[in-house]
């Protein structure tokens, strides 16, 4: 740990790990921007070949199927990343983060999201009114979301731990 | 006899597994309100939002006509809420906070959807049949709901073919993108769903409770408010009264609808030592809130609609004498 504070580069590598953990939980989403996709699948064409663990380093020892190998893999992460970036509206990121020597909008890595928070600017005093308010208002919501869960799904989602 | 043999016939009618020839999007829309009222399930969703992934178990039991109901967090602290015919229990352990409100829509909630309303939603909302798919192992009907200007949001749903039940929904932005998104993973329908499915991980006593302590008594209306305008397509369906369980004031509680999209209007007079009040808007995801006061009273308009619609309707709101 004493090394992170003075080793920029153990700091990436330390950073790197958070962010490819956080994918594996599924905390980790991206934004769309597509030219992200291009600079991980340029960027994984680079990668040495140590990188890739069991059958696949043995595969990758053949020159002729590291492109291959590196393209399967770069598509199954554009894949996933055409697929989140295509589900949803965001804004557009403000800030990037480093992964792996790829730029990649901001993450929630070990950062809370400014939009993921109940009732923002709010007193608690008001914050609270607003949750009864809420929960109120659910009961009037039948049509617009699976017979009003989704008011509740939100009241249980955006609960920003202490 | 003949409401059980009518009751029957309607229920034939509504859950028939095979596509109904001349099926609309009207009927779609209505077979999907039927199946929310009265069809018992048990399951799993996912709902994504701002960056997040949360998953969900729900348990919706209808005995007798009486409905109860329990969503559960399956990540991080143990959040959920409880509804059963008269209350509703929220579960923030994260917080150490609960809250706690009686049912009012039980009696005078969402109107039903009739073939009159379905034809009111052609106002505010494109209604189209999509294609056919697969949601959570089941055959879905995609039904696309396109509003038609900024007032509301737009949706898509999946609905079971067999069921009528809503698996998939994109609440769909400006933008024609989805901004939010509930889909069920895995889902049973039962007819009887085991006790335990409805009993809380947290003890009530390690929360700090908000909301009503007991029963709110109805209270004499705070008559004369009103939206003296309304976005196209908007119109009153609820007005309810009650005391405000901790100041026992009167809190007047005006719900406008388009036929889904529906806006809460609060109107609750300031008192001494109030806190600040809100003033302006605010949100929690899709979900957006506009706060004013007018004459010594808090006006409070919450809806899953956006910001616009909240600031229209929460600036109309006036008294009238």
């Amino acid at each position: 740990m004493n090394q992170l504070k003075t080793d920029e580069s153990a700091r990436q590598t330390w950073h790197r790990y958070q962010i490819i953990g956080a994918v594996i939980r599924n905390d980790l989403w991206v934004s769309g921007d597509p030219q992200w996709v291009d600079r991980v699948r340029a960027q994984i064409e680079k990668e040495p070949t140590c990188l890739a663990p069991g059958r696949l380093r043995s595969l990758a020892a053949h020159r002729f199927l590291k492109p291959v190998i590196g393209l399967a893999v770069a598509a199954s992460v554009a894949t996933v990343a055409i697929f989140v970036a295509q589900q949803f509206e965001w804004t557009p990121p403000t800030s990037v983060s480093q992964v792996a020597g790829v730029s990649i909008p901001n993450t929630n890595v070990d950062a809370d999201y400014p939009d993921a928070t109940r009732w923002n600017t709010l007193s608690p005093d008001m914050e609270n009114k607003l949750n009864v308010y809420l929960v109120e208002h659910g009961e009037f919501t039948s049509m617009s979301g699976m017979n009003g869960l989704s008011t509740y799904a939100k009241f249980v989602s955006y609960d920003t731990a202490p | 006899m003949f409401k059980d043999v009518l009751f029957a016939a309607v229920l034939g009618v509504f859950s028939t597994s095979t596509a109904i020839a001349g099926d609309t999007a009207q009927s779609w829309l209505m077979r999907m309100h039927h199946a929310a009222k009265t069809v018992s399930y048990e399951g799993i969703f996912v709902y994504l939002h701002d960056n997040r992934i949360e998953t969900m178990q729900v348990a919706h039991e209808l005995v007798k006509g009486v409905h109860r109901e329990r969503l559960f967090s399956l990540n991080g602290e143990a959040r959920e809420i409880i509804r059963d015919k008269d209350q509703v229990w929220c579960y923030l352990p994260n917080r150490k906070m609960g809250v706690h409100e009686y049912r009012r829509a039980s009696t005078s909630g969402f109107p039903a959807v009739l073939a009159e309303r379905i034809d009111m939603l052609k106002e505010s909302y494109d209604l189209n049949l999509g294609s056919q798919d697969r949601i959570a192992g089941r055959p879905v009907q995609l039904l696309v709901v396109k509003p038609k200007d900024e007032f509301r949001y737009g949706y898509r749903f999946w609905i079971d073919t067999e069921h009528g039940l809503l698996l998939k929904v994109d609440l769909v932005g400006q933008k024609g993108r989805a901004i939010e998104q509930y889909m069920f993973t895995h889902i049973t329908v039962k007819s009887k769903i085991d006790n335990t499915q409805f009993m809380p991980v947290t003890p009530k006593a390690n929360l700090v409770w908000h909301g009503d302590e007991k029963k709110p008594p109805s209270a004499s209306s705070l008559s004369g408010w009103v939206a003296q305008k309304l976005p196209k397509g908007y119109r009153l369906t609820s007005k309810t009264s009650r005391l405000q369980p901790v100041k026992k004031v009167p809190l007047e509680h005006l719900v406008y609808s388009d036929g889904i999209s529906a806006v809460s209007v609060f109107i609750e007079k300031l008192q001494p030592g109030d806190t600040q009040p809100m003033l302006g808007l605010s949100h929690m995801g899709a979900v957006n809130a506009f706060g004013r006061v007018l004459d010594g009273y808090q006006i409070t308009a919450v809806g899953e609609v956006p910001a616009v619609t909240v600031d229209y309707i929460g600036r109309a709101v006036v008294h009238k004498n």
